[in-house]
């Protein structure tokens, strides 16, 4: 039973990193209709950006967290403008492409500039709390409540306010957004922003405790997109939930199942799924 | 209609013809070397053309087929005691069965779906690989794939292919050319209408009666068939796997060659399979900065020259051509 | 003159789809176009409202040039559209939808208020079904809602793609009813329509398509007198 509630516990943190990994993806996809695959790297130049305000210039994690949010965001802007909006009226292919070449250029960037090396966080809120019988790090409970924090704030910003909506529109329906009044181009490069600012925040959040290298994000980033065809393409409810239960798979799968094909099992998941509902679990007909 | 004819074969033929004569010319090993090399990618961007440039459909499980191809006939030489030339069209069937496997339901799911979809099952490939190691030794590698064995010619002599590198191109160089054969036959058989249909909107294709499912599925599978021939003759010249030779990257890799080749074209892989890789060659040392820069070349090919080299090449000759008339 | 298109060509791809148009609305009035399948209608509304772009010709807004604006700052000058296929946003309720609708004037918000209830008077279903998402709701009620979203902006212009499209009889009336209404408050409309009787009756200057090019222009009496008129759109 303590394994259990360990392992979940686990999950449930893991779970909730994975969510505002794939709700920034999933925000992306809405509106661009392209799996942006280099979203994977964003999240880990974000624990890099992070790691180096943390460690070397002595930043207050929260601050690091905020500005790398912020530089992401830029930076996620940049690449829409420079990279997928010319390929808007282009095939699909295209972006798919892109987005892979942009891989190559930010995964080996990090390569060359901070070598292949794991980098560990200097210890934040590492103080350890006790109770039935589970062993939890402050750390722990911090990414938890400030991912799920931010998971709100973006529930409030896209329901509540005029900028949320037109996203929601111009994922709904583009040409009806664009005959609303509504800047679709403008909305793509702040949604961008946005997405990429989440996986930043997941990033820095997560890197304290996976450590920060090069590839963190290859991973990742093929989770997410499991995440986001099991909830359904676009839809915001289906990543947010969808993350937290592949965190809790995944984390008692570890704990219980095979600990050897553990990395794999939810891609495995998904090739099934796709077997049987080819547009996913929650995903409609074309 | 004479002249069409003439001009559609002439560049091709001159290039084959080339290419045979490379011999009497070149001696150096590394020169064959990297030759050798572009056959096999050439004949892996070729059947990645296939399903992607002609059907459309973005598999990203390429490199996936292409390490099944090479563990099988690495795994049936050395551990089922199969000679190369008994081992390669299995492996290629081995690829190609896997290919009906993954292609059966995975077709039916469509965009991102089937590329997410198809990137998940490499990278279980590629974990299933690494981790049963009493089938594929893992980590460790397979070790000593042989090279195909002598042929046999009258008067007692014999084509022999290890250590002999002029063989060895000749025998990839044939290859090649026998997949660009096949795979453009096929691609016209499908009728290239019938592929453009399917690639440009399949609902239109379905409703003046192209069965998109049954013309993707072929394709697939074709393409799964030869990307297992390069996997197997790779096997077979390096002489040693790992797991990572099924990985995304080889993906990626095969991807970039065909792309930047330019893909839809015929000319295109394996242009980008000739060139590229002596890049990468000559720039082993700097390997990151290398992809660094493959990266940008592919994010500006992508924006500017969609249809990569050989695309360039024929919209300079049709500007060329007009701005004659 | 409120708009003014001279000479305009629009193409899909290699396809030209206009040639040569050339057409003016007056302030206030109501100008119908009318064309058979294929003709070029909703291709010269989509013109207009900058989702094509022309590949040659001027169109003069109230003197100012639009053809290269984008579709949003033509919205923002007061031309408003209530397209081919509605375009609503399917998961949003009809008050989002009619919101988003006066996205340009978001900052007048008691002027918005007042226009959903406006709104709500011209088609009291959409008071009824205010939470209900607009994808879920009947054809004939989303096409009130399109016209509604479009009226949200207070345009100077309301360019309407066939409003009476696959619609009951009463509903046609009710809505050709709302568009007079809406005219005679001081919007100029361009209708766009099949029912072609009934588009002349209210229109004052009508514009006939024929593959990409206007092949008639007039006022409602010279169409309604025009043989070929009578015969190809009047029936009689
Ligand atoms: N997206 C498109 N791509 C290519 N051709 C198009 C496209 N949209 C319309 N066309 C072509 O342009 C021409 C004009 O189309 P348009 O939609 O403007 O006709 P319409 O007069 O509105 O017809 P309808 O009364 O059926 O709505 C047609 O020949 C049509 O086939
Ligand atoms: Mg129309």
């Amino acid at each position: 039973m303590e394994l259990f509630f360990q392992q979940l516990l686990n999950g449930i943190m893991l779970g909730s990193v994975y969510s505002l990994v794939a709700l920034g993806l999933t925000l992306i996809y809405g509106i661009l209709h392209v799996p942006n695959f280099a979203h994977g790297v964003l999240y880990m130049l974000g624990a890099y950006l992070a790691y180096l305000m943390v460690s070397a210039l002595g930043f207050n994690f929260w601050v690091a967290m905020l500005l790398t949010m912020v530089i992401l965001a830029v930076i996620g802007m940049l690449i829409e403008r420079l990279v997928f909006r010319p390929l808007m009226e282009a095939p699909h292919l295209n972006s798919f492409i892109a987005a892979i070449g942009l891989i190559y250029i930010i995964e080996n960037g990090a390569l060359i500039l901070w070598g292949p090396d794991f980098k560990r966080f200097p210890a934040v809120y590492d103080q350890l709390y006790h109770f039935l019988g589970i062993t939890i790090t402050l750390h722990r409970i911090i990414i938890v409540l400030t991912a799920i924090s931010l998971i709100v704030i973006m529930q409030l910003f896209i329901k509540k306010t005029t900028l949320g909506a037109t996203i929601v529109a111009t994922a709904q329906d583009r040409i009806g957004a664009r005959l609303a009044g509504i800047n679709v181009e403008r909305v793509g490069l702040i949604t961008f922003g946005i997405g990429t600012a989440l996986a930043a925040a997941a990033g820095v959040l997560i890197g304290p405790i996976l450590l920060v290298y090069p590839s963190m994000g290859s991973a990742l980033i093929l989770k997410a997109f499991v995440i986001i065809i099991l909830g359904g393409m676009g839809s915001i409810p289906g990543a947010i939930i969808g993350g937290f239960i592949l965190g809790i798979i995944e984390s008692l799968g570890g704990g219980y199942l095979t600990t050897q094909y553990n990395e794999v099992l939810a891609f495995g998941v998904l090739v099934t799924v796709l077997a049987i509902r080819p547009t996913g679990l929650f995903g409609k007909a074309h | 209609m004479k002249k069409n004819i003439l001009k559609t074969y002439l560049v091709p033929a001159i290039a084959v013809i080339a290419a045979l004569l490379v011999p009497l010319f070149i001696e150096n090993r590394y020169v064959y070397h990297l030759l050798i090399m572009a056959c096999i990618w050439g004949i892996a961007a070729t059947s990645m053309n296939l399903i992607m440039g002609y059907a459309g459909q973005v598999n990203l499980a390429h490199g996936a087929f292409f390490g099944i191809g090479a563990y099988a006939a690495g795994l049936l030489t050395l551990k089922l005691g199969f000679s190369f030339w008994g081992a390669l069209p299995f492996a290629c069937i081995i690829a190609a069965i896997f290919g009906l496997l993954v292609g059966l339901p995975a077709l039916r799911t469509k965009g991102s779906y089937f590329a997410i979809g198809t990137l998940c099952f490499g990278v279980i490939v590629t974990v299933i690989i690494d981790r049963w190691d009493t089938l594929t030794e893992g980590q460790r590698g397979l070790m000593g794939i042989p090279s195909p064995e002598n042929i046999p010619l009258p008067f007692g002599s014999a084509i022999t292919f290890e250590n002999n590198m002029v063989a060895t191109y000749y025998l990839l160089l044939l290859f090649l050319i026998l997949t660009v054969l096949i795979i453009y036959r096929i691609a016209g058989s499908l009728s290239g209408r019938t592929f453009k249909a399917v690639r440009e909107n399949e609902d239109l294709a379905a409703s003046i009666g192209i069965s998109p499912f049954r013309t993707k599925l072929i394709a697939f599978i074709a393409s799964t068939f030869f990307a297992g021939l390069a996997g197997a003759l790779y096997a077979s010249y390096i002489g040693f796997l790992s797991p990572e030779i099924s990985d995304f990257h080889v993906t990626f890799e095969i991807l970039i060659y065909t792309m930047i080749g330019g893909i839809g074209t015929m000319a295109g892989p394996i242009i980008g399979a000739m060139i590229l890789p002596v890049i990468s060659e000559t720039l082993h040392a700097l390997a990151a900065y290398r992809m660094v820069a493959y990266g940008i070349l592919l994010v500006m090919v992508i924006i500017f020259f969609p249809s990569g080299i050989a695309g360039g090449i024929k919209l300079l000759r049709a500007r060329w051509a007009s701005s004659k008339q | 003159m409120l708009l003014e298109i001279k000479n305009i060509d629009t193409y899909y791809g290699r396809a030209r789809a206009l040639e040569n148009v050339s057409l003016g609305i007056e302030e206030k009035s109501l100008v119908t176009i009318l064309g058979a399948n294929g003709s070029g209608k909703s291709t010269l509304l989509n013109t207009i409202s900058g989702i094509l772009k022309p590949a040659k010709g001027t169109m003069i807004f109230e003197g100012q040039p639009i053809s290269s604006l984008s579709t949003d700052a033509i919205v923002k000058l007061g031309i408003s559209q209530c397209p081919e296929g509605r375009r609503l946003f399917p998961e949003m309720t009809v008050m989002q939808n009619l919101r988003l609708g006066a996205y340009v004037r978001r900052a007048d918000r008691e002027g918005v208020e007042k226009d959903v209830e406006r709104v709500c008077e011209f088609f009291p279903v959409l008071r009824e079904r205010r939470d209900q998402f607009a994808g879920t709701m009947s054809g004939g009620e989303q096409q009130m809602l399109a016209i509604g979203r479009a009226l949200m902006c207070r345009p100077k212009l309301l360019l309407l793609d066939e409003p009476s499209l696959g619609l009951a009889p009463l509903v046609v009336a009710k809505i050709f009813e709302v568009i007079q209404e809406i005219n005679q408050s001081g919007t100029a409309i361009c209708l766009v329509e099949q029912n072609a009787s009934m588009a002349i009756k209210i229109a004052s200057k009508g514009y006939v398509l024929e593959s990409g090019t206007i092949v008639l222009a007039g006022t409602r009496e010279e169409l309604q007198e025009d043989p070929k008129v009578k015969k190809a759109y009047l029936g009689v």
